[in-house]
């Protein structure tokens, strides 16, 4: 069983020094041959100097079955030729690739591609992330006597595991939304609290303490 | 004028000698033909007479195909000089959107078998030739 | 009585900077039997259409000159009351309201299928058909009230729609009749005829001035 790192430079490099520190069996195709030569003096993996889309390749690295596959470069269309082949002359089961382009991870996807990593859309979900309780403030103006407040549920939170319908929340305040593992939820009665949740608040300043205590208890934040 | 066989909707991806070519005969043929290239010098090639539409763009980015309005398609052609491109745009038309018809050149014969194992048409230039060069060998 | 010609003689104006979609255009409403003029530019069309009269117009937004947009812009200020299709790569709701707005009576997205031309064209041209017997309607019932002036603009403008008929002649030497003219009359009368012998009102109407005389 070993990890096969097809494509990318730094990223290949980092990886794979990652994985051998970890004890795995790594080799590594590329078909830059500066780029091998220095791969091979720094790491303890073998170095094929090749285009990892060719056959004949793939043949070299002797891909089996139980390998695990790692597809890095920067185009598209590399990657899904080399998935295919891995997949289906050579058997190979989990397959991992970078997908660049957003609107390709649907075709990755539907051919059967087990991982699909998208960095653009991972970063621009990290970043409506970021900004949404500016998106919050950008819709509701903020006006004298609303605060808004993020909060986040921990192991410690009295909320958690709670309906939001039994839980005692002040009159001037509402649940506004609810961000759980990158997704919206629109919070309703029914809605459960969950560890990791980020709850959205709107509340008068008021109320604003009870308002943590009762979700978050102490002085959550 | 009634035309004996039935209009198409041909995409032709990539509009090279071959391409150009063939979108040439389908559009005299009298079919609906959509040429996608990324140069646009590359549209030069399409006869006079070339009726039918093309799109400036990469086909390995979905929205073009979309452009193109390939869920419409009849048939797609991939024709790029890459065999990696015209897999990937061979499967998108194929699997994703459902082109019955997908023919794609394929430059190295190595690569034939995934493109048939997904039910892409594929066109081997040098297998073809070698066919030919085996007959002339033959004395046919 | 309706029209029918109007759709099979129909002159239809293209503009295209792109030579394959002008093949297209040509290729498929030829087959139709619609007479097409295409050209590659705004400034073209603008100089044919004040030249020549056409039943309808196809335009993409993008071109050389004068934008597609610009030139229905323009053509609204001058009243110019061909009616526009326009054809374009860009189907953004956006770009179809803009073109709406700008008087455009129809949006057609590239790339198309030649049922999909033809079906818009011959909308358009059905469209207009209605108006036309509309507005003989119109005109026909303002002049039973005595309000000449008035029928008459409506007349007016059913000569620029549908050059090849005949109603309006006839419906127009009724209003010059009305104002005495009797020779300018007579004159429109057999204009009528001309464009079609069979016109059955027109021929009445002619009747009985010879009786008259």
């Amino acid at each position: 069983m070993k990890v096969v790192i097809i494509g990318g430079e730094k990223t290949a490099y980092y990886l794979a020094r990652s994985l051998i520190s970890k004890g795995y069996k790594v080799m590594i195709i590329n078909k830059d041959p500066v780029f091998c030569q220095e791969l091979a003096k720094k790491l303890r993996a073998i170095v094929i100097n090749g285009d990892g889309s060719r056959r004949y390749i793939l043949e070299e690295a002797e891909l089996m079955r139980n390998d695990v596959v790692v597809i890095l470069t920067p185009r598209d269309h590399d990657n899904l030729i080399i998935s295919q082949l891995a997949k289906n002359l050579f058997g190979v089961e989990r397959i991992v690739s970078l997908v660049n382009d957003p609107e390709n991870v649907e075709i990755f996807q539907k051919l059967g591609i087990n991982v699909v990593l998208n960095l653009t859309s991972m970063i621009t979900t990290t970043i409506e992330n970021l900004m949404f309780p500016e998106e919050m403030e950008k819709r509701f103006p903020v006006e004298k006597g609303i605060s808004f407040l993020t909060l986040e549920i921990t192991n410690d939170s009295p909320s958690l595991g709670k309906k939001l319908k039994d839980i005692a929340l002040p009159e001037e305040s509402i649940v506004g939304a609810i961000l759980r593992g990158g997704v919206l939820v629109v919070p309703r009665g029914e809605t459960e609290i969950r560890l990791g949740d980020k709850l959205f608040i709107i509340a008068s300043p008021d109320v604003k303490k009870d308002v943590v205590k009762v979700l978050v208890g102490g002085n959550g934040r | 004028m009634k035309k004996k066989t039935k209009i198409l909707y041909v995409i032709v991806v990539g509009c090279g000698k071959m391409g150009s070519i063939i979108a040439n005969y389908a559009s005299s043929e009298g079919h609906n033909v959509v040429v996608i290239d990324k140069d646009e010098k590359a549209f030069d090639m399409l006869s006079p007479e070339f009726s039918g539409f093309t799109i400036l763009g990469d086909a390995t980015e979905v929205e073009n195909l979309k452009a193109a309005k390939v869920d419409r398609a009849d048939v797609l052609f991939s024709l790029t000089t890459d065999d990696n491109t015209n897999f990937m745009i061979s499967m998108v038309a194929k699997h994703v959107f459902g082109v019955k018809r997908v023919v794609s050149r394929v430059y190295d014969p190595d690569n034939l078998p995934v493109f048939q194992e997904f039910g892409i048409d594929a066109i081997c230039p040098i297998l073809l030739m070698v066919e030919s060069l085996k007959g002339l060998l033959l004395g046919e | 009585m309706i029209y029918q010609e109007v759709l099979l003689v129909a002159k239809v104006l293209c503009v295209d900077d792109e030579k394959n979609v002008r093949n297209l255009m040509r290729k498929v409403l030829e087959d139709e039997g619609y007479e097409v003029v295409a050209v590659s530019s705004g400034e073209e069309a603008q100089e044919l259409l004040n030249r020549e009269r056409f039943n309808i117009l196809t335009l993409d937004l993008k071109l050389p000159g004068i934008s597609g947009i610009d030139l229905l812009k323009k053509l609204q200020e001058e009243g110019m009351e061909v009616p526009a299709i326009v054809i374009s790569a860009i189907a953004t709701p956006e770009a179809i309201v803009e073109a709406m707005k700008n008087g455009a009576v129809d949006f057609l997205s590239k790339p198309f299928s030649p049922e999909e031309l033809l079906e818009k064209i011959k909308g358009v041209l059905e469209m207009e058909k209605m108006t036309f017997s509309k507005m003989e309607r119109i005109a026909k019932s303002l002049m039973e009230k005595g309000k000449y002036d008035e029928s008459e603009k409506i007349v007016r403008k059913m000569f620029s729609l549908v050059p090849s008929s005949p109603i309006p002649h006839y419906l127009y030497s009724l209003i010059l009749s009305s104002r005495g003219n009797k020779d300018l009359a007579l004159k429109h009368l057999k204009a009528a005829l001309t464009l079609d012998g069979n016109y059955h009102p027109a021929r009445e109407e002619l009747k009985k001035y010879e009786e008259e005389n």
